[in-house]
Order: C-alpha cells, then sequence, then structure tokens
C-alpha cells in the first residue's frame, strides 16, 4: 500500500468520524467498526490506487451513511415548506422596485441555502422533497427578478431624473432629496 | 443583464435535474422499501458476514447505491430482531461478525414474499393493459 492510498483511507475515516459524531454512542461505535470491517476486507484486494477509489466510493459519502443511521423523526417534514414560503414571499416582494433589492435577494438567498440543504439531506435518505425543490427555484426567482429589474429600468431612468432636476434648479434652494422614481 | 442571464440558465439547469430526479425517485422508495426483505432472502440461505453481504446485494444490479448505508440497515433489523449476529473466527485476520435470519425474520420474509407477488402482478398486469391500447 503506497503512501496516498493510505492518505486515502485515512481521510475516509476522519469524514466517518466526523459525520457519526451526532449518533448515539452504542450506534456509531457499531457503524465505525463494521465500516471498518469493511475496509479491511476490501483492503485486502485492493492493489491500486483506483482500487482504493472505488472501494471508498462504492461506501458512498460518510454523510449518507450517518444520514441511514439517524433515527426517521430527525427529518422534520415542514422545513421544505417553510423555505418554500420565503422563496414565493421573496418572488412577490421581488416585483416591486428597489424594496426588492433589500428584501427580496436575502429572502431568496435563504430560500436557496435551506432548500438546497433540505434536498441535500432528503437525497441523502434516498427521497425526493418536492417543496425543497421548489423553495430553490422560488429563490433563484426572487433572486434574478429584483436583478432584472434594476438591470432594465436603473440607468436610464434614474439618470435622466437626477440630469434634469439639476439644470432646473439653477437658483440655491433648500436642498431637498431627489425623489425616488417609482 | 448578464446576470439576469445567469439565473436563467441556473433555472433551467436545476428544472431539468429536478425532473430527473423525480423519476429517480420512485425506484430509490422501491429500493427503500425492499432492500431489507432481500438482506433477509440472502441470509435464509445461509448466514454472511457483512463485507460479503454488501458485495452480493450490490453487484445485484440497481439494488444499492451507497454500499455503506446497509450496515444502518443492518442494525436495525438486528434491533428489530429480525436478525441476529455471531461473532466467528476468519481463516484470514481479525474475527468477522456473520448476520443470520431469526424466526421472527422468516415469518417477515415469508409475508413479504406472498405481499410482493401479489402487488407485482397487479402492477404488471397493469402496465401490459396500458401498452395493448
Amino acid at each position: 500500500v503506497t503512501p496516498s492510498t493510505e492518505d486515502l483511507v485515512d481521510q475516509y475515516r476522519q469524514e466517518l468520524r466526523r459525520a457519526a459524531g451526532r449518533l448515539p454512542r452504542r450506534e456509531r461505535d457499531e457503524l465505525v467498526a463494521e465500516i471498518e470491517a469493511h475496509l479491511r476486507a476490501g483492503l485486502e484486494d485492493a492493489d491500486t490506487v483506483a482500487d482504493v477509489h472505488n472501494l471508498l466510493e462504492g461506501l458512498g459519502d460518510p454523510a449518507e451513511i450517518v444520514a441511514a443511521a439517524s433515527p426517521e423523526p430527525a427529518r422534520p417534514p415542514r422545513r421544505g415548506s417553510v423555505a418554500l414560503a420565503l422563496g414565493l414571499v421573496g418572488a412577490v416582494l421581488g416585483l416591486i422596485p428597489f424594496l426588492g433589492l433589500f428584501v427580496a435577494i436575502p429572502l431568496g438567498v435563504a430560500a436557496i441555502v435551506i432548500g438546497s440543504k433540505i434536498r441535500r439531506e432528503a437525497r441523502a435518505l434516498g427521497e425526493a422533497d418536492p417543496s425543497a425543490a421548489a423553495a430553490i427555484i422560488a429563490g433563484v426567482v426572487a433572486v434574478v427578478v429584483p436583478l432584472l429589474l434594476l438591470a432594465l429600468f436603473l440607468p436610464q431612468d434614474t439618470r435622466v431624473d437626477v440630469e434634469l432636476e439639476t439644470e432646473e434648479l439653477d437658483v440655491p434652494a433648500p436642498p431637498e432629496p431627489p425623489e425616488p422614481p417609482d | 443583464m448578464l446576470a439576469g442571464c445567469e439565473g436563467w440558465q441556473y433555472l433551467v439547469v436545476q428544472g431539468t435535474v429536478l425532473c430527473m430526479e423525480a423519476g429517480g425517485a420512485v425506484v430509490a422508495q422501491l429500493r427503500r422499501g425492499t432492500l431489507q426483505y432481500c438482506v433477509l432472502a440472502l441470509l435464509s440461505a445461509r448466514e454472511h458476514y457483512g463485507f460479503e453481504l454488501v458485495r452480493t446485494l450490490s453487484d445485484t444490479d440497481g439494488m444499492v447505491t451507497s454500499e455503506g448505508t446497509v450496515y444502518p440497515l443492518l442494525a436495525r433489523l438486528k434491533k428489530g430482531g429480525w436478525v441476529s449476529t455471531t461473532w466467528r473466527d476468519s481463516p484470514s485476520g481479525p474475527p468477522r461478525k456473520y448476520y443470520a435470519i431469526t424466526a421472527a425474520g422468516r415469518r417477515a420474509l415469508e409475508s413479504f414474499r406472498d405481499d410482493w407477488q401479489r402487488f407485482q402482478s397487479a402492477v404488471n398486469s397493469l402496465l401490459e393493459e396500458g401498452t395493448r391500447r
């Protein structure tokens, strides 16, 4: 066994131990022992670095293995809908100029981040969570719509407005804040 | 505008990926529901140690996508009293933990075998009905 294959296996072991940290102690010890035995048995026939890669990939992502060991109710079923609601509210608010930039984009980013996390967890359990997927799409819309509005309307309109106002006000008047365009 | 284009492209890619996942999810759920009985069926022939059992399952096309996830399943089957474990010396290396089916496991397997055969023939006849029209 060359050092690089040992490194690969060690890295996998570390990832597994880290991921398994949240399991109850007995289950964790049993799971780690079984994976260790699998690695030992598999490494007997693994002659090349490619064999080791195949062994580790066959075992799968440690996080996925630990997710399969976690008790079922660890995943609250309604979180996907919460993320979806965030994304939808963001997508609607994104239609309001300027307010969209400050409210819709953070909401959209939150929906994408939470939605992706839930989707990853659901996928680790071999399921698809449609509400999480919808939350990601709504989140993307909530981010894209205000940016589109900004790109379409800001450069022409505001510049023209500001120029007109400064031409009209040749007498120094008490400073009034320029009105935000609708 | 460029940011907008990237956003729309991302949206299209996401949509495509999600559609593909929806199809795979059915198979994933079927696999999830039936894998434990496939394990019991293998064990009903003879006892297996973990690595051997997992390799047999993953050599069967489409049965296991991540070998490591079989071990938590085995732990659950043991906890539920459907399998038991015994340590045995191995001809090479450290002792191995062998899994065997229990009487309760055999009953569960037989009951599933009946249900599955009925379910399978019902689905098959409906699918064939669909192709005839």
